[in-house]
């Protein structure tokens, strides 16, 4: 293989594929990034960490075919370090890359492409396309909700459902749901549910660029794959079953609360400072005057923040997690939220206000249980 | 009931200790901290120095324009350990109830010692007498029904006070203080109480509590209470622990995956049993090993619901556990342990999904705790256990 391209574009190209990249696993070539050349002058860039592979291709001036892998550690320092001119690279049959750009000259130990893990053909399944700006905010909306870590593996996916003509992301760690939809514009005639690694979700939102752009999806039983520009992102699914999600969104409420986003969010940051320190507990106190937001530490000490608030409803006094309460609220762009409260220890619903495609849940945090 | 609480604080300790080992410095400014070139801070100045408004914590430069003349020593904190425990000691003679809040002051709850000792009020002064005759220091004491009176009553004659608060005296000793002195009332609510006229600790305790929960909130109530002179915080003669575990060392070394397991489950519900008795919830799992070689790993999961289930505990252990490369090693020791901890009645996190495996664990804890109470720690355990606990 040999071939030359521009360096800014070759860079571009690795920072977008690297996240697919792990240097943790036993398989060292996992650590790699494969190059190849594709047809109509690209160099095509792939890495893979047998959950998440992601591709990218750039273009080339190809001088002859073929593929190589390289750690993908070293590739990028050297290329992000290479002067603003065209890089060739090349590679002889003992699998030594040669990179050169202007007077510099890099041999680099490379494994054979043949050992490269291929992604997994897609086979079926359902393909739609929605805008990049829908793509990111279901993203931001729910993502933040997910767990990072839990031992059940499903609480670390997306729930994306496809059904009529819209598009639904879920996401809960058992604590706080969110729960964003958008129409897709064309009809399904099917209802698909998959559970997507929410860290899949994260390399899409990353790579999504400002600007008018389209993401293409396509699910199928095992695997989906999202297509943004010359770039894919394709993820292994989460096997197993969602929770009952629907039926934890309370039908009901007898408490509303309408507060203005800015000064929710503004409070809620101010009360964590001090939340944090002990349990992260912050108490919202309602009636309908006023919204009272407080939270003590036995260390540090007490805060306080008084809101203005339409109030509906008994007066309620209500715990929750002050950083679940504070990433809600990071995501709620609207002007207003409605918060919805029933008792204590029911969930505290945000919605809002002016658009009914997004909600998010909050499991209060309660007085003694044990 | 009412109790007898004493408040036995040392008078500038660190530098007392320093004075009384080098008679060089008795009676002259002595000053303990950073020195003032650098950007040091008094971490304790004598009474010599104070005198010139020399403070804790106030930058040793500024320390030295105030009193050119003081002399600074560097801290030796391990000094003051030392002495700091043989007090502590002394206050242990006459209470189990000793609750240490630094190195230099505690709180001593006395009630009840009366049939063993007389008087509560001339134990603490046994006590005052007991530490200046023994270690030639002096600290000032304060004696009375709460935590809240007893640390104002040491505060109110220093140096070398003995201050006396009976219950009926506690309102005409609190009203005439300024609000700032009452625990929790920072500047800011200085500030807002005194807006509102309510300067002294008297004013606030007449004050009803609707106006003040009007302006500050629910928690103002707790307030009030305090002016009034209610405090009913309890001497907790420890800290709550930073973290808890159990560990076991196998006589030969282990290299049965299985049997290790078991251990780790006979741990997690040792250290989930300990959790329960001190009320405590461990918001962060650690498992420890040691391989035959000696080389130890430690590994830490923080939890999102706070735990002190044996099963709860188990089950992230196991999850560490497996992560390891174990195959062919042999294991010396493991641990189990709990840390972040909380108070159980507080902080609990509701789940959205209701498990019912959580519920049923807890039952069972409920009830191994109960047996073991009753009847010995050896009376009942876990079927999987059978054959591997002692």
């Amino acid at each position: 293989m040999k071939l030359s391209c521009d360096r800014a574009a070759l860079l571009e190209g690795i920072h977008a594929v690297q996240k697919a990249v792990t240097s943790r696993s036993t398989l060292q070539i996992l650590g790699n990034l494969l190059l190849e050349t594709r047809e109509g002058g690209r160099l095509g860039l792939v890495a893979y960490d047998l959950e998440i592979g992601i591709e990218t291709s750039v273009p080339a001036n190809v001088e002859r075919t073929g593929a190589l892998t390289i750690p993908a550690r070293v590739l990028s320092d050297v290329v992000a370090i290479l002067p603003e001119a065209p890089v060739t690279i090349s590679v002889d049959d003992r699998h030594v890359t040669e990179i050169t750009c202007a007077r510099s000259r890099y041999e680099l130990h490379g494994l054979p492409a043949e050992e490269f893990p291929r992604l997994p053909q897609i086979e079926g399944g359902v393909s739609v396309r929605v805008s990049g700006d829908v793509m990111s905010r279901l993203i931001r909306e729910t993502r933040f909700a997910s767990s990072a870590d839990d031992p059940r593996k499903v609480l670390t996916g997306i729930l994306t459902i496809i059904q009529d003509s819209e598009l639904q992301f879920v996401a809960t760690d058992g604590y706080r749901l969110a729960w964003s939809r958008e129409g897709i514009g064309h009809e399904v005639q099917e209802r698909y549910e998959a559970i997507v690694p929410a860290r899949a979700y994260g390399e899409v939102a990353r790579l999504i660029p400002s600007g008018e752009v389209d993401v293409g999806i396509v699910l199928s039983d095992a695997q989906v794959r999202f297509t943004i520009g010359n770039t894919s992102v394709q993820s292994r699914l989460i096997e197993g079953e969602y929770p009952n999600w629907e039926r934890v969104i309370p039908a009901s409420h007898n408490k509303s609360l309408i507060i203005s986003v800015e000064d929710l969010r503004a409070a809620a940051k101010r009360v964590s400072v001090v939340a944090r320190e002990d349990g992260n507990k912050v108490v919202l106190d309602g009636s309908p005057e006023r919204l009272v937001l407080s939270a003590r530490s036995q260390v540090v000490g007490q805060a306080q923040e008084d809101l203005g608030v339409r109030f509906d409803g008994e007066p309620i006094v209500i715990g929750f997690n002050s950083r679940y309460l504070l990433q809600a609220m990071e995501v709620i762009d609207s002007e207003e939220v409605q918060l919805e409260l029933k008792e204590s220890d029911n969930p505290g619903v945000l919605k809002p206000v002016g658009r009914d495609n997004y909600v998010c849940l909050l499991m209060p945090m309660g007085v003694g249980q044990s | 009931m009412e109790r007898t609480i004493a408040h036995i604080d040392m008078d500038a300790f660190y530098a007392s200790v320093e004075q009384r080992d080098n008679p060089a410095l008795r009676g002259k400014p002595l000053i303990v901290g950073g020195r003032p070139g650098g950007r040091g801070v008094v971490s304790a100045a004598s009474y010599e120095a104070r005198a010139f408004g020399v403070r804790s914590a106030m930058p040793s430069s500024q320390a030295q324009r105030l009193c050119p003349q003081a002399i600074f020593i560097q801290p030796n904190i391990g000094r003051y350990a030392e002495v700091s425990s043989r007090i502590m000691e002394i206050m242990g003679r006459y209470t189990p109830l000793v609750e240490p809040v630094s190195i230099d002051e505690a709180y001593l709850d006395l009630t009840g010692t009366e049939r063993l000792h007389g008087d509560t009020v001339d134990t603490a002064r046994r006590i005052k007498a007991e530490i200046q005759q023994r270690e030639r220091l002096t600290a000032s004491v304060g004696v009375g029904p709460s935590k809240l009176v007893a640390k104002l009553a040491s505060d109110y004659d220093k140096p070398d006070g003995f201050v006396v608060v009976r219950a009926a005296e506690v309102r005409a000793f609190l009203d005439p203080m300024p609000v700032g002195r009452l625990f929790g009332v920072g500047q800011r609510t200085r500030e807002r109480l005194e807006r509102l006229g309510l300067s002294s600790v008297g004013s606030l305790a007449r004050c009803p509590e609707e106006v003040l929960i009007a302006h500050f909130g629910p928690h103002a109530g707790d307030l009030a209470k305090l002016a009034r002179g209610e405090d009913h915080r309890l001497v907790t003669p420890e800290h709550d622990p930073k973290s808890l575990s159990a560990e076991r060392t196998f006589e030969t070394d282990v290299e049965d995956v299985a049997e290790l397991e078991k251990c780790l489950l006979a741990l997690s519900d040792t250290v989930a049993r300990r959790l329960r008795k001190a009320g405590l919830r461990a918001g962060t799992v650690e498992m420890k090993l040691r391989y035959d070689d000696f080389h130890t790993v430690t590994r830490a999961r923080k939890q999102h619901e706070s735990v002190d289930s044996g099963a709860a505990l188990y089950r992230v252990a196991i999850g560490m556990l497996h992560e390891l490369q174990l195959e062919g090693r042999k294991i010396r020791l493991v641990g189990v342990g709990g840390s972040d901890l909380v108070r159980g009645e507080d902080e609990v996190q509701l789940s959205l999904f209701h498990d019912d495996s959580v519920e049923r664990g807890r039952r069972i804890d409920k009830t191994l705790d109960l047996i073991r109470d009753r009847f010995g720690r050896d009376k009942a355990t876990r079927a999987s256990l059978m054959d591997t606990e002692d």
